[in-house]
């Protein structure tokens, strides 16, 4: 007996731990995406990002928690899940002795909703030749193939794991096109991990910054932005700060510069800095979606 | 399912072109021996007859490779090029995967059989105007178990491993494997080795296919692909 889930999130991880023999790749990860949202997964290398989601491709067992898409357990409706998700992996694993049409056409076979005629637009856009074998094609031609195959079938939800490192920037532009063009209006939940905190800042709603398989911050990226701010104060001569507010990402303190980087700000939270501690001068500033990722994951902040 | 049997197939075909090669070359050896023997006069009927039986009974022997070479490169070749990968990312189900490469395996080497069949026992006789060579058909039984066997436990392995070889090379070393352990039993247990030659088919029968239902689940129950 399936569950039909109707109203549940496109992703549910609910307490989701993954050991190997060299130690814990995910760890007690709870994370949910709502349906028609895009997520940002960031995070440095071998912080769980792809074991995430290779454990949401139901293609890697979680060791402890359920991994739920659409309502549905990974674990046990991974068929059923299957034809209704869009993957482009990190790695491109297409039949290499297949042709470009020969791919297209075994893929298509499997998907009753397969969009030819988005596919053949696609296919134009990326100057894709149907009579190329697989492994004759460039890295970026692959990405562009790996993409299409996923998007074809106008899944519901996308999961991109770090397709474009490594593209030029002419490939990467066409391949985020390409994403727009097949998620827009159709209500598609995508799932993006990146190193590229630009495609990040350019496509989602909400980011979620990994360290060390666990969660550090998650939350929409305007709201983290409007949030997370830098505060420079000079201290006075011989002096150390006295008071470091609650929500410090990161601080480090250089001669008489104490650079802060804190969550949850506001403006009393300068004023109080200044009422504390020995300073002669408190400055605060935006930071850009890569300086606070940096932050969160060189200040050692606990989850 | 047509797709998955489509690519099973060009999968495979390097192994076809590879037996149907091979079992060409027996046969072309065959017909060359027997022109040369009779030559300058043409090869009698009977001489015919003679060389599809010799030349099918060597086929025959070499289906036991062939089933080792389907059974150990059905699902472990996918994982050499990693493209099981790609493949458990969409949607058919496993048990749709495996019935698709047994089909093609199982079509295969139908063939082949049905190629050995006709040479060994069906085209002769007629050509001789004889009775077919039913006492040789206990030879044909022994071979195909060892084929069960050899195919099964090909399969297993190539469930369990990431490369061909060494699925392949367990495959083709089955039957020795299966002697060695029966000519063991026999003499720890003291039976007669006539005795224990009877039971050779049944226990190669009953290995390939344990081993098969065991590949077969461990396949289904795997989550990596």
């Amino acid at each position: 007996m399936i569950p039909v889930v109707a109203e549940s999130p496109a992703v549910e991880l609910l307490g989701v731990t993954k050991k190997f023999r060299g130690g814990l790749a995910v760890d007690n990860l709870n994370l949910t995406v709502p349906r028609g949202s895009t997520l940002g997964l960031i995070g440095p290398n071998g912080a769980g990002k792809s074991t995430t989601i290779r454990m949401l491709m139901g293609t890697l067992a979680p060791s402890l928690g359920q991994v739920r898409v659409f309502g549905l357990n990974v674990a046990n409706h991974a068929a059923r899940i299957r034809p209704r998700v869009g993957y482009v992996p990190e790695r491109h694993d297409v039949y290499p002795w297949m042709t470009v049409s020969e791919v297209i056409a075994f893929t298509s076979a499997f998907y009753p909703h397969w969009d030819v005629g988005f596919c053949r637009e696609l296919m134009d856009l990326f100057a894709l030749d149907g009579r190329k074998a697989v492994k004759h094609l460039s890295k970026g031609m692959l990405v562009k193939l790996s993409l299409l195959l996923a998007v074809s079938h106008h899944p519901e939800l996308l999961i991109l794991d770090e397709p474009t490192s490594g593209l030029d920037p002419i490939v990467h532009d066409d391949f985020l096109e390409a994403v727009l063009r097949s998620v827009c209006g159709r209500g598609t939940t995508v799932l993006h991990s990146s190193h590229n905190l630009e495609d990040i800042r350019r496509l989602a709603d909400s980011v979620c910054i990994l360290r060390a398989g666990r969660i550090l911050v998650h939350g929409g990226v305007d709201q983290l932005l409007a949030s997370v701010k830098r505060i420079r104060a000079v201290l006075i001569d011989g002096h150390l700060p006295r008071w470091v507010p609650d929500g410090t990402v990161s601080q480090k303190i250089q001669r008489r510069e104490w650079l802060l980087t804190v969550d949850r700000f506001d403006k009393s939270l300068a004023d109080r800095i200044r009422r504390e501690n020995p300073v002669e001068s408190v400055d605060v500033f935006d930071l850009s979606l890569g300086e606070v990722f940096k932050d969160y994951v060189l200040g050692g902040a606990e989850p | 399912m047509t797709r998955l049997l489509w690519k099973d197939y060009r999968l495979n075909r390097p192994l076809v072109i590879l037996c149907v090669a091979t079992c060409g070359l027996v046969y072309l050896v065959g017909v060359g021996t027997q022109i040369a023997s009779a030559w300058p006069q043409l090869p009698s009927s009977s001489d015919w007859a003679g060389m599809l039986v010799s030349s099918g009974t060597v086929a025959m022997y070499l289906t036991i490779c062939f089933s080792g070479l389907f059974g150990g490169h059905a699902i472990a070749c996918e994982r050499g090029d990693r493209s099981a990968n790609f493949l458990a990312c969409l949607p058919p189900t496993k048990l749709q995967i495996l019935a698709s490469k047994l089909t093609v395996s199982a079509v295969a080497m139908a063939s082949f059989w049905s190629c050995v069949l006709l040479t060994v026992y069906v085209i002769p006789p007629a050509l001789v105007s004889q009775p077919s060579h039913v006492g040789e058909l206990a030879t044909g039984s022994g071979v195909v178990s060892i084929c069960v066997l050899t195919f099964g436990v090909g399969w297993m392995a190539s469930a369990v491993l990431d490369k061909t070889t060494l699925p392949i090379l367990v495959a083709l070393l089955s039957p020795v494997a299966v002697s060695i352990a029966l000519i063991l039993v026999g003499s720890v247990l003291r039976i007669p080795q006539a005795r224990v030659s009877e039971w050779s088919n049944l226990v190669s029968v009953t290995t390939g296919l344990s081993a098969f239902i065991a590949g077969s689940w461990y396949y289904c129950r795997r989550v990596e692909p």
